[in-house]
């Protein structure tokens, strides 16, 4: 019986915190984008939701030749699905979400492409930190793999050195809104 | 005796009825978008032009090196038969340093197992890019390539590409005093090659 006890002690303390097991499914993915290239996570939670993590290079002026150096780009969002249906096979999931961001990366500036003694960026990467809202579809195909197509608004603000005054700006990051209808394609996997 | 094998034949052919009659091969559109890197590895270029002084100057260098740009494309298309679709692509593409094209290539590509089931794919793509500074001014691109093919639905496929392109151009040239263009007549040699290796993500519907 002394043998046992410790046994039948730590049994009882055991049982007493009964934690919530639940089977979540687990993604992981390729970002694409005009805003930039990464990788995603996902996990689903209780109650029709799941979040996102995403780390992901800014690629904002390097298409058009304006920039040659990335900046870092990192973001977390809640999504709610709010209608599942699905036809031919395939799962269609419409979701909306809420999160943050942050990142050390380029602001808009005016200009498309470069051009000699042109429209290069000028301004220096800065630190971004910004409060999101996604809007988005997700097609599941086999179980296995998922193709997300999403929107993105950022609204918040870009602080960065201001080198030939000496002082540091802040001021609103204007990508997060400009860049808001830019189609976003994550080919995740599903586990 | 002869009854049982009659009726063993017929048993044995009774699995037939099951098995679709082939359809006949009709096309089908397809439509895709495509993105990825480009990785340019090898350039080379000779150049033998007369300047306005009227010296000659002759410039051949070739060798390694590693430029990233990157792709997007869109396409459009028909599905000849099930091993075989044929494509127009166009889009944006980078070459080198600030050298950026509009290219319209028409690819071809071969499905080793049928394209509704996943597998193997190559294809040869081929066609000219418009210079995005002077549109008017082309060069000629060459593609060959491999990847693998998803069939995630009926209508949706995902594909995973990697080709090597070859770029042909004949760039303009500036002289090195005056900064204006070398006319064509005092241009013996221009050719430009650049090599990369492009590795890329399909959807096709």
């Amino acid at each position: 019986m002394r043998r046992k006890s410790p046994i039948v002690l730590s049994m009882i303390i055991l049982l007493c915190f009964c934690f919530r097991a639940e089977a979540q499914d687990y993604s992981f993915g390729l970002y694409s984008s005009l805003k930039g290239i990464g990788a995603v996570f996902e996990h689903s939670r209780p109650g029709n939701c799941f979040n996102c993590y995403s780390a992901i290079m800014d690629i904002y002026g390097m298409p058009t030749g304006r920039s040659n150096m990335p900046g870092a780009h990192f973001s977390f969002s809640h999504n709610v699905i709010y209608r599942e249906s699905e036809r031919n096979g395939v799962i269609y999931r419409l979701y909306w979400g809420t999160g943050g961001s942050m990142g050390f990366l380029h602001d808009f500036e005016k200009g498309l492409f470069a051009s000699p003694g042109g429209t290069v960026l000028r301004r220096n990467y800065g630190f971004m930190a910004a409060l999101d809202g996604n809007y988005g579809c997700k097609f599941i195909f086999r179980d296995e793999l998922s193709i997300d197509l999403r929107f993105t608004g950022e609204f918040g603000f870009h602080m960065r050195r201001d080198e030939i005054h000496g002082n540091t700006d802040l001021a609103c990051y204007l990508n997060g809104l400009f860049r808001a209808f830019h189609p976003q394609l994550i080919i995740s996997y599903l586990f | 005796m002869r009854r049982q094998v009659i009726i063993s034949i017929l048993l044995l052919l009774l699995p037939c009825l099951a098995l679709p009659a082939r359809e006949p091969g009709t096309a089908s559109f397809r439509f895709g978008i495509e993105w990825g890197g480009c990785s340019t590895l090898y350039t080379a270029m000779h150049q033998n032009y007369t300047v306005e002084d009227g010296y000659r100057v002759d410039e051949n260098h070739a060798g390694g090196t590693f430029i990233g740009n990157a792709q997007m494309l869109a396409n459009a298309g028909v599905n000849i038969t099930p091993h075989i679709a044929l494509a127009a692509y166009s889009g944006l593409t980078g070459i080198s340093k600030d050298f950026r094209v509009v290219p319209l290539t028409l690819r071809g590509t071969y499905f080793f197992k049928d394209m509704h089931c996943d597998g193997m794919l190559c294809y040869l793509d081929g066609g000219v890019g418009l210079k995005c500074k002077n549109l008017s001014d082309i060069c000629t691109l060459l593609s060959a390539g491999t990847g693998y093919h998803l069939a995630l639905s009926r209508a949706v496929s995902l594909e995973f590409l990697a080709c090597v392109r070859l770029t042909l151009d004949s760039p303009d040239i500036m002289d090195p005093d005056t900064g204006k263009a070398i006319p064509a007549e005092n241009i013996r040699v221009n050719n430009a090659r650049y090599g990369a290796l492009n590795f890329s993500v399909a959807l096709s519907f």
